[in-house]
């Protein structure tokens, strides 16, 4: 890759912060997203033009090039000039598929603004609702591009004065999610209009685009563009309104710059203590600040090994700095700083606050990582405490055909799983099986494709999927046993009310939150008792809490980290059928304890909490849940019942059915064990003519009448016996 | 053992030996079935504990069966729950007393038991499990003047045993949050207590976490206040007048 003169440029404009812009391009899966970006990195000379528009440069897999959607996010600075001033626009590529909501979320840390593309046929869609949503959780602003314009000219065959009408509409369906979603102090100031240039239309593949003032100022109508396509010359279109300039000019007027942008979103990403020191500088952007960068993606390249990109919100990064991860919990040095241009990456000595960077050296550093100096590693908190939103679905067990290549088969899974924090590597050290958990079917495609181009020969067994167990009723106090008989300890289970789950789920509680805090939120907004709210003990990650409810009981202290570290071991593998427990809420209600420590260590502890914890479940009423999926499905009307059809033969749901256009739009809520061959039914049924998207929806209690088979067929599955423990046997 | 230990054992239709309390090298169910004449079957921690000692309750509901343990386990732990299950059940029991630690241990070093606090165990600690009894009793019995015996925990299976000097180490760092210097506080260090070739050595508990015996099990003593007979057989084993002279100061302070 030839170095390009404007990387010195770029260089140097990182440093006046009011000309930078930090942006990320978002949108519904097949809306456009890859190849507005393609345009964008053409306008930086970073592809040809010829490349621009079908290669999709952006995507190093070739994999997503050929389907058409981007996996890995890339970071790339571009510069742009606008009213004769010169902009560093920071571009950060997101993930156009929803089974990767974790990295979307990590992407819009570290942007300002996004650019949301929608279909001009297809309008705004889950996904766009979803990804719009996300953004302005994170308070990053949303503009509009229309894409695909073409469509309604040689699809639709629209007049002018009804594609105008059509994008009125989208803009007011867009309109509406600020509405819904934004902030008080966001919602009016965020919506898009027309004339004042926040709202772009265009067609990214013919590389074509414009705002209504560029329109106004150059004397362009709806129907030269008509009439552009019905002629078959649209050579003038491209010329005179490249897509690039609209959408960066739109980007440049209407995202805000970091020096305005740190000063609101700081407060809301920042989940450290609201009255730190930290706080001024970020708030501040200040160059001159303590270093606080946080780190949206990593990739391991081959020859330089681990880069992590991400937005420095404070200090400055300079090669041979010593930091520190706060996630990792590790001191590091930098090797090297740089800025990425594409694929390739350009070395600098020293970038400051407010801009995207490129830094090696950090093996330890994952996406999420949040990177400090180490003057302020005592402060212990990042952008980032365990979130959980999205839960692995679907795991494979995988070998490679040829045995010999089982060195390099497992170094190239642990890669991948380093690069992707939402694909599980897990080795069953009882079968020797490597298995890998995704989001859904689709992520493990990509990921077996991926072992493809590597060279490997991958076996694989059907995809499992993975299970909850909880309860619905209340159970206890059930006394369990240490394996010597003189530990006791006694417990109720409950399960969490739903609101208690969204709680822990969005990471709004967790578990090392002060508890004073902690019990405010649950009583205001979960309902629950001051006293229990303030003894919890843990929450754990598969959303389970486990609270102290007893009074003055000798050594309990002293044991708390092991009938913790028993409660977890519990929730881990539950008694059904030894999947993850969710939603499980455990009060300590007793405990007798050893005299002697020798006698009440973990041995002993741990299997007493857990056998306890784990009879009172099976006493209270327990059950599976399973994943679901939901479908937006677009399709012309007659095909109403046959997806009818297929959603009743696979246990779904239809939630909605809405006219959009010309088109019936579904929304139809699916188990995930039932969509394995979804793809190939849907095109069957509708002669390929519907356009559907999925989403992960919710975990859904298994119907009652096919509870026991599901359990049994995991048992067997597990190799565990048949019989489901009795609660007598574990309280023995 | 005792001679009535062994004709005990004689008379039993089943023997079991409990191969997990405590640890004597050279000596397992082998050879006690050779010392006694009959089969001896050995039992695991999991097969008194998680199994509760179900086959040996068992059998005893038909006939006459011996659990054979090293040392005195009714003191602490599972055994007893084995007796009470036995008893329930109607099943007559007998105990046989061995040789415990707690006597043998103070009368190898020539302390007074009438003197002794209470007991514990020092635990190797762990990311997850560090915990004070330890520290907490000996301060406690030093408060009053009381000896201290500490055990040093074992795991047969894995063969790891603590050294009492590891305990030192253990107990001195612990001691040092009580405001307790372990410069100043005696320590003896005894091994294979009970068996030939027991030993018993005295330094400052800083310098006996630098002295190492190769026979285990060990064990560790902390003395409290020493009357002039047990001074005088600490020395035997090691200290000087200066050390006891400093020992005495700091169970004086603490004791106020």
């Amino acid at each position: 890759m030839p170095k390009y003169k404007q990387t010195d440029e770029i260089l140097r404009l990182m440093s006046r912060t009011s000309n930078i812009r930090n942006m990320g391009v978002i949108a519904h899966v097949d809306h456009g997203k890859t190849t507005l970006s393609d345009n964008l990195l053409l306008a930086a000379g970073i592809i040809s033009p010829k490349v621009a528009g079908t290669a999709l440069a952006m995507d190093y897999l070739e994999i997503e090039q050929k389907r058409q959607m981007t996996v890995k996010a890339a970071n790339v600075s571009l510069l742009h000039e606008y009213k004769g001033e010169q902009y560093v626009v920071n571009m950060i590529d997101t993930p156009g598929h929803v089974d990767f909501t974790g990295k979307v979320t990590r992407s819009l840390r570290v942007m300002d603004g996004a650019v949301v593309v929608v279909d001009s046929v297809e309008g705004v869609m889950t996904q766009t609702e979803t990804v719009t949503k996300q953004a302005l959780e994170e308070r990053v602003r949303p503009l509009l591009y229309v894409n695909k314009i073409d469509r309604l000219i040689k699809e639709l065959r629209l007049s002018p004065q009804e594609i105008q009408e059509k994008l009125v509409s989208i803009a007011r369906d867009f309109n509406s999610l600020i509405e819904n979603y934004a902030e008080e102090e966001f919602r009016e100031k965020w919506k898009v209009n027309l004339t004042r240039g926040q709202i772009a239309f265009g067609a990214a593949k013919d590389k074509w685009g414009f705002t209504i003032p560029i329109a106004t100022a150059k004397g362009l109508k709806f129907a030269d563009i008509v009439n552009a396509y019905n002629n078959n010359d649209i050579s003038k279109l491209v010329e005179n309104f490249p897509l690039h300039e609209a959408i960066l000019d739109m980007v440049v007027e209407h995202v805000p710059n970091p020096l305005e942008a740190q000063k609101y979103r700081i407060p809301k990403l920042w989940k450290g203590a609201p009255d730190s020191p930290l706080l001024k500088p970020m708030m501040d952007c200040d160059p001159n600040g303590p270093l606080i960068m946080a780190v949206n993606n990593v990739v391991v390249d081959p020859h330089a090994g681990l880069v992590a990109t991400g937005r420095i919100f404070s200090g400055s990064v300079r090669t041979g700095q010593e930091v520190f991860l706060v996630s990792a919990n590790q001191t590091a040095r930098i090797l090297q700083v740089g800025l990425f241009m594409g694929q390739s990456r350009e070395v600098a000595e020293h970038i400051p606050a407010g801009n995207i960077v490129a830094v090696l050296g950090l093996d330890q550093a994952r996406a999420g990582e949040t990177i400090v100096d180490p003057s302020i590693k005592a402060e212990q908190v990042g952008f980032e405490r365990l979130k959980y939103v999205s839960e692995p679905v679907v795991t494979i067990a995988v070998e490679p055909k040829n045995s010999r290549d089982l060195p390099r088969f497992v170094d190239a899974l642990r890669k991948m799983s380093i690069e992707d924090p939402n694909l599980k590597l897990k080795i069953d050290e009882e079968t020797g099986e490597y298995l890998i958990s995704g989001m859904g079917q689709l992520h493990l495609d990509i990921v077996l494709y991926e072992l493809q181009e590597k060279g490997f020969e991958v076996v694989t067994t059907p995809p499992i999927v993975v299970y909850r167990e909880t309860i619905q009723g209340v159970a206890g106090p059930v006394e369990g046993k240490s394996p010597n008989k003189h530990n006791r300890f006694r417990v109720v289970v409950e399960p969490l009310n739903e609101a208690t789950v969204a709680l822990l789920q969005s990471g709004e509680v967790y578990d090392e939150q002060d508890f004073r805090e902690r019990a405010k939120i649950l009583r205001e907004k979960a309902g629950w008792d001051t006293d229990q709210a303030r003894n919890i003990w843990s929450v754990d990650e598969r959303l389970n809490v486990f609270i102290d409810a007893t009074k003055g009981i000798q050594h309990l202290q002293e044991i708390q980290d092991t009938l913790i570290q028993g409660f977890k071991w519990a929730t881990e593998a539950g008694p059904l059928a030894q999947e993850p427990i969710r939603g499980l809420k455990v009060l300590l209600v007793d405990a007798m304890i050893h005299e002697d420590p020798a006698h009440r260590g973990p041995a002993q502890v741990m299997p007493a909490t857990k056998n306890a914890i784990h009879a009172a479940f099976l006493m209270a009423q327990p059950t599976l849940l399973e994943p679901t999926l939901k479908l937006d499905i677009r399709i012309p009307a007659e095909y109403v019942s046959a997806i009818n059809r297929i959603a009743a033969q696979k246990r779904g749901r239809v939630l909605e059915i809405n006219q959009s256009g010309g088109q019936m739009r579904m929304l139809v809520e699916m188990p995930v064990s039932e969509t394995f061959n979804l793809s190939t039914e849907l095109r069957s049924a509708t002669a390929g003519k519907a356009f559907w998207g999925l989403e992960f929806s919710r975990w859904a209690p298994v119907p009652q009448s096919l509870l026991l088979a599901t359990v049994q067929k995991i048992r067997e599955r597990k190799g565990l016996p048949k019989e489901i423990p009795r609660p007598e046997e574990l309280l023995e | 053992m005792s001679l009535r230990a062994l004709d005990t054992l004689k008379a039993s239709d089943y023997i079991y030996f409990d191969t997990y309390t405590s640890y004597i090298p050279g000596f397992g169910s082998e050879e006690l079935s050779k010392l006694v004449g009959k089969a001896v079957t050995p039992l695991s921690r999991e097969d008194v504990e998680d199994k509760g000692g179900r086959e040996l309750i068992e059998r005893a509901l038909k006939s006459k069966v011996s659990f054979a343990t090293l040392g005195d386990p009714f003191i602490a732990t599972t055994h007893v729950y084995i007796r009470n299950i036995a008893m329930g059940r109607g099943i007559p029991t007998l105990y046989v007393p061995g040789v415990s630690i707690h006597s043998a241990a103070f009368s190898l070093v020539g302390l007074q038991i009438y003197k002794s606090g209470p007991t514990a165990t020092i635990v190797e600690p762990s990311e997850i499990y560090r915990p004070r009894a330890a520290f907490e009793k000996v301060v406690g019995n030093l408060k009053r003047g009381l000896h201290t015996l500490l055990l040093l925990d074992i795991d047969v299976v894995k063969g790891r045993f603590m050294s009492f000097s590891r305990g030192a180490q253990v107990l001195a760092e612990g001691l040092i949050g009580y405001g307790v210097s372990p410069e100043r506080l005696l320590g003896v260090g005894l091994s294979f207590v009970g068996s030939e070739g027991q030993s018993a050595v005295a330094s400052t508990l800083l310098g006996l976490g630098g002295i190492h015996a190769t026979a285990f099990p060990q064990s560790l003593i902390v003395p409290g206040r020493l009357d002039a007979v047990e001074a005088e057989a600490l020395m035997f084993l090691g200290v000087n007048q200066e050390q006891l002279a400093a020992h005495a100061r700091l169970v004086e302070e603490l004791g106020r």
